[in-house]
C-alpha cells in the first residue's frame, strides 16, 4: 500500500493531538520543523521570488494574485495553459488587477502553452509554482516541479484517481526531504473563523464527536460550449468538468472541501469503508460528459464515528453547503462557525475572516521566508483518496474498504495526450457499468 | 384594498379617488399602492406611492441636510425577497438552454435588451446565511446585479423600475418626519419597527414583521441595508448632481469609480444608531469579494459573510424616462464592470446574457424547462 506523504505521525498521535497542531499552525510545518531536513535554498527577506502560473483559468489568476499580494517582494514570470487563448487571457485578467499589475513580469516568450506547458513555466527560473490546471494534470507535474526543487501551491484535489494519489504521496516525501513548501488549495484549513470553531470542538465544546452530517449541495456549474473546430481532446478539456478522467467527478473536484473538513474533524484519519448512492438526472445531455450530478455516501471511520455525505450539481434544489457535527454534549456547524448546547448556550464567531485565499499564500511565502517549510501533503493526499473512494463505491455499486480502494491501479485518461478524437467515456452505471 | 382597477391608464394610477387607504394625488389622478405579477410567475410584489416636491433629507441632528425637489414614484413595499431573485438568478441556466437551442441569441443590434444575469452559485453558505426561504430579502448581490434586475423586470412587464436615488430613498424612509428615524428620535422602541443587531441574531429576517413606516413601507430601519443610485462620499449629498432640475430624473451623484458606493437602512447586522433615516454607509466591494477563489471576481455576487445584509428594493418614477436614461440606470456604468461580466460570460462561461421582453416567458415555457 502506498505510503502517505511525511505525517504519517498523524496516525498515530491522538486525533485531539493531531488537530491541536492542525489548528494551531494551520499546517504540519510545527511538526516538521522539529525534522532534521535539508532547507531549499531561496527564502532571504529581501530576495525576490519569481512566481510561475501553470493553468490559466479562473482560479489560477485568482492563485497567482493572491500570491503577489501576499508577499510584496514576489514577480509573476511564467504563465502556461495547454491553450494559448487561455494562457493570454489569463494573463490579461491578472495584469487588469491593478494593486498587483506592476509585479507582473511575464514577456512574451513566457506564455506557454501545449501540454509540455509546465515544463516551461517550471523551468523559467521561478522558485515558486502554482499548479492550477484540471486536477488530471497534477501527478506528473507535481512530481517536475519537485524534482526541480520548487515550492509549490497546488490546488485540489491532487489527483483523479488512487493511481495519481500515490504518485502524488511519494512526491510529497521527496518534497519534505528538500524542505519545500508546499500548500494545497483545500482552503478551509486557513480560514480563521473555521480554524477557531475546529479548536473549540477540540476542546471539547461539543464533547465527543459522535457523527457528521456533511453536504456540498450546489447549483449546476460552468460550460464553455462547443466548436466545430474543436478536436473532441480539445472540446473535453475546454468543459474539463464534465469527465471523471479530467476532474476527478464532482465529488474529487468540488465537494473534496467537505470530506477535507470531516476528515479534519476526525484527525485525518482515513475511514475504514464507505457505501455510496449517486448518478445523474438532470445533466442527461452527452454535452455534460460522464460525471454525475449527485452522490451520497456513508462514510466509517476507525474510531467508530459516521460521516454521513451528499453533494450535489443541481439547479433548483435546495442548496447548503457544510458540516453539522453531532457530539455528546452539543453540535456545531463548521462554515457557519457555530456550536449549539443543549442548556442553550450559543458560541458563534465573529473575529476577523481575511480571504482565506489569500491567507494561504500568507502562510505559505512567510513559510519560505522563515525558512520553516508547510507541508500539506498528508491531508492533500487522505482527503482526495477520500472523495475517490466516494466516487468508486457510487459508480461501482460495492461497498469498498480503504485498503483495497487505494490500492487500485487504475489511471484514468489517455495514454498519450494530442489534439485527437479521445473518446467519449461512458457513464457509469452502478452494479453494471463501474469503470469511469 | 386600493389596487389598480379596470379604469386605469397605468397600474397603480387612478382617475378617482380612493375610498380608502394611502394615495397621493397629482395633476387629477390618483397614485395608489399596487400589487404586481412578475410575468411568467406566480410572485408578486406591491409598490407604495411616494409624493414628490420639496423635501430635506441629510442628518437634520448635525444640519447636514440639502433640499432636493423629487418627482412623484412608487417605491417597493419591502426588500425585494429570493422569491422575486430567483426568476432573475434562474435566466442564467434560462439563457443557457436558449444558447442550446440557438434562440433568442443577443445580436450587437438587440444587445440593448439583454441582461446579464448572475452565475450560479457554487458555494451556498456565503449567500444563504439566513437561509434561502422565499420572504427572506435577496441578498448578497452587487449594485450592477441589482440594476440589472431593475431591467429585467422592466422589459419584461412593461413598467419601468429602476434603484432609488438616495435623496428618493430617504424621502420615503422618513415619510414626511423629521425625526432621528419615522418613528420618532427615540430607539427604544426601535425593536417594533425593525431587524438591527438588537435582535435578529445577526441574520436576515422575513420581511416585512415588523411595524410600517408611516407610508407603508416595511424594513426601512433594518433587516438588509439597501443599494441606491449614488456613489459615496463623506460628506452627505455633498456630490448631487440635478442634471434635469426639478420634477426631472432625481439628484444623483452619480459613480465614477467601482465603490463606495451608498447603502441606506441599518440591517441585521448593525447597530440601531446605524439604522436612522439619514444613516448611510460606504460599499467595500474589495473586501466583500474576498471569498471569490475566482478573476477576475464575480461582478454580480459577494462571496463574503460580510455582505449576507446587502439588498435593495427599486422604485417606478411616475414620469417614465427616456430609454437613455433608463439604459443609465439599468447598465454598467463603468466600462470595467461591463468588462468583467464579459469576461466571466463569454471565457469562463459563468454567467450568461440574454434578451427580455415580454415573450420571454412563452420562450422560457418552450425552450427553457
Amino acid at each position: 500500500m502506498p505510503n502517505n506523504s511525511s505525517a504519517n505521525t498523524a496516525s498515530d498521535a491522538s486525533r485531539r493531538d493531531f488537530l491541536k497542531h492542525s489548528v494551531a499552525a494551520g499546517s504540519l510545518a510545527a511538526t516538521l520543523a522539529a525534522n532534521p531536513i535539508a532547507r531549499a535554498a531561496h527564502s532571504g527577506a529581501d530576495e525576490t521570488m519569481r512566481v510561475g502560473l501553470v493553468g490559466c483559468g479562473g482560479r489560477g489568476r485568482g492563485a497567482a494574485i493572491d500570491a503577489l499580494t501576499a508577499d510584496p517582494n514576489t514577480k509573476l514570470v511564467a504563465v502556461g495553459d495547454a491553450f494559448l487563448d487561455r494562457a493570454e487571457g489569463g494573463l490579461e485578467a491578472i495584469q487588469f488587477e491593478d494593486s498587483v499589475a506592476d509585479r507582473v513580469a511575464v514577456d512574451k516568450d513566457h506564455v506557454f502553452d501545449g501540454f509540455d506547458n509546465f515544463k516551461k513555466v517550471i523551468d523559467s527560473g521561478v522558485d515558486v509554482v502554482i499548479l492550477a490546471t484540471p486536477p488530471h494534470f497534477r501527478p506528473e507535474q507535481f512530481a517536475y516541479a519537485v524534482e526541480k526543487g520548487k515550492h509549490v501551491f497546488i490546488e485540489k484535489p491532487v489527483s483523479v484517481d488512487m493511481a495519481g494519489a500515490a504518485s502524488i504521496a511519494e512526491t510529497c516525501k521527496l518534497a519534505a526531504s528538500k524542505g519545500l513548501s508546499i500548500v494545497s488549495g483545500l482552503c478551509w484549513r486557513y480560514d480563521l473563523g473555521v480554524r477557531e470553531t475546529m479548536k473549540r470542538i477540540e476542546d471539547g465544546a461539543i464533547g465527543e464527536i459522535v457523527a457528521i452530517e456533511s453536504c456540498y449541495n450546489s447549483d449546476t456549474l460552468w460550460h464553455r460550449g462547443d466548436k466545430a473546430d474543436w478536436s473532441r481532446m480539445e472540446y473535453q478539456l475546454r468543459n474539463w468538468l464534465y469527465y471523471t478522467w479530467l476532474s476527478g467527478d464532482i465529488i474529487a473536484e468540488q465537494a473534496i472541501h467537505s470530506l477535507d473538513k470531516t476528515a479534519w474533524l476526525l484527525g485525518d484519519l482515513s475511514p475504514t469503508k464507505a457505501m455510496g448512492i449517486g448518478g445523474r438526472q438532470q445533466r442527461t445531455d452527452p454535452k455534460y460528459g460522464n460525471v454525475f450530478d449527485h452522490f451520497t455516501v456513508f462514510y466509517e471511520y476507525p474510531t467508530g464515528q459516521s460521516v454521513y455525505f451528499t453533494c450535489r450539481q443541481q439547479h433548483k434544489c435546495t442548496q447548503r453547503v457544510d458540516e453539522i457535527v453531532h457530539g455528546t454534549k452539543g453540535k456545531a456547524e463548521i462554515l457557519a462557525n457555530r456550536i449549539w448546547n443543549p442548556s442553550g448556550s450559543e458560541w458563534r464567531y465573529d473575529g476577523p475572516k481575511p480571504s482565506m485565499y489569500l491567507n494561504e499564500h500568507v502562510e505559505f511565502f512567510k513559510s519560505i521566508r522563515d525558512n520553516e517549510p508547510i507541508d500539506n501533503g498528508h491531508y492533500m493526499v487522505n482527503s482526495t483518496r477520500i472523495a475517490h473512494l466516494g466516487r468508486m463505491a457510487a459508480y461501482s455499486g460495492q461497498t469498498l474498504s480503504w485498503d483495497e480502494a487505494i490500492a487500485d491501479p487504475t489511471r484514468l485518461g489517455p495514454d498519450q495526450y494530442s489534439w485527437s478524437d479521445v473518446p467519449e467515456p461512458p457513464v457509469a452505471i452502478p452494479g453494471v457499468l463501474a469503470k469511469a | 384594498m386600493a389596487v389598480s382597477t379596470c379604469y386605469a391608464q397605468r397600474e397603480g394610477v387612478l382617475e378617482a379617488r380612493p375610498d380608502q387607504g394611502r394615495y397621493v394625488e397629482l395633476d387629477g389622478v390618483f397614485l395608489v399602492p399596487y400589487e404586481a405579477t412578475i410575468p411568467g410567475s406566480s410572485v408578486t410584489f406591491w409598490m407604495e406611492p411616494i409624493p414628490g416636491g420639496k423635501t430635506t433629507v441629510g442628518d437634520l441632528e448635525t444640519g447636514e441636510t440639502v433640499t432636493v425637489e423629487l418627482a412623484p414614484y412608487w417605491i417597493g413595499r419591502t426588500e425585494v425577497t429570493w422569491a422575486e431573485y430567483r426568476l432573475y438568478m434562474d435566466l442564467c441556466t434560462v439563457f443557457e438552454k436558449f444558447d442550446d437551442a440557438g434562440v433568442r441569441q443577443v445580436t450587437d443590434d438587440n444587445r440593448v435588451d439583454a441582461v446579464t444575469a448572475p452565475s450560479k452559485l457554487y458555494e451556498a453558505s456565503f449567500t444563504f446565511g439566513s437561509g434561502d426561504e422565499p420572504d427572506l430579502p435577496a441578498v448578497s448581490m452587487t449594485q450592477f446585479a441589482a440594476k440589472q434586475y431593475t431591467k429585467w423586470l422592466s422589459l419584461l412587464s412593461g413598467d419601468r423600475y429602476r434603484l432609488p436615488s438616495e435623496a428618493e430613498w430617504e424621502h420615503a424612509c422618513r415619510a414626511g418626519t423629521t425625526t432621528a428615524y419615522s418613528f420618532g428620535n427615540d430607539n427604544d422602541v426601535i425593536d417594533e419597527y425593525a431587524w438591527t443587531d438588537n435582535n435578529a441574531d445577526y441574520e436576515t429576517q422575513a420581511v416585512a414583521q415588523k411595524r410600517p413606516n408611516p407610508w407603508g413601507l416595511y424594513d426601512m430601519h433594518g433587516n438588509a441595508s439597501e443599494w441606491v443610485l449614488d456613489a459615496y462620499s463623506e460628506a452627505p449629498y455633498s456630490d448631487l448632481n440635478d442634471e434635469d432640475g426639478p420634477s426631472g430624473e432625481p439628484p444623483v451623484a452619480w459613480p465614477t469609480k467601482l465603490f463606495p458606493r451608498v447603502l441606506k437602512g441599518g440591517s441585521a447586522f448593525l447597530a440601531t444608531e446605524e439604522a436612522t433615516s439619514a444613516a448611510r454607509r460606504a460599499s467595500d466591494d474589495d473586501t466583500w469579494q474576498d471569498y471569490d477563489p475566482n478573476r477576475p471576481k464575480s461582478p454580480w455576487w459577494f462571496a463574503n459573510d460580510d455582505a449576507q445584509d446587502v439588498g435593495f428594493r427599486f422604485v417606478r418614477p411616475y414620469h417614465t424616462p427616456s430609454r437613455e436614461q433608463l439604459n443609465r440606470y439599468w447598465d454598467a456604468d463603468l466600462p470595467r464592470i461591463q468588462r468583467v461580466a464579459d469576461i466571466r460570460i463569454d471565457d469562463e462561461g459563468r454567467g450568461e446574457r440574454g434578451l427580455v421582453d415580454p415573450e420571454l416567458p412563452a420562450a422560457i415555457e418552450h425552450h427553457g424547462r
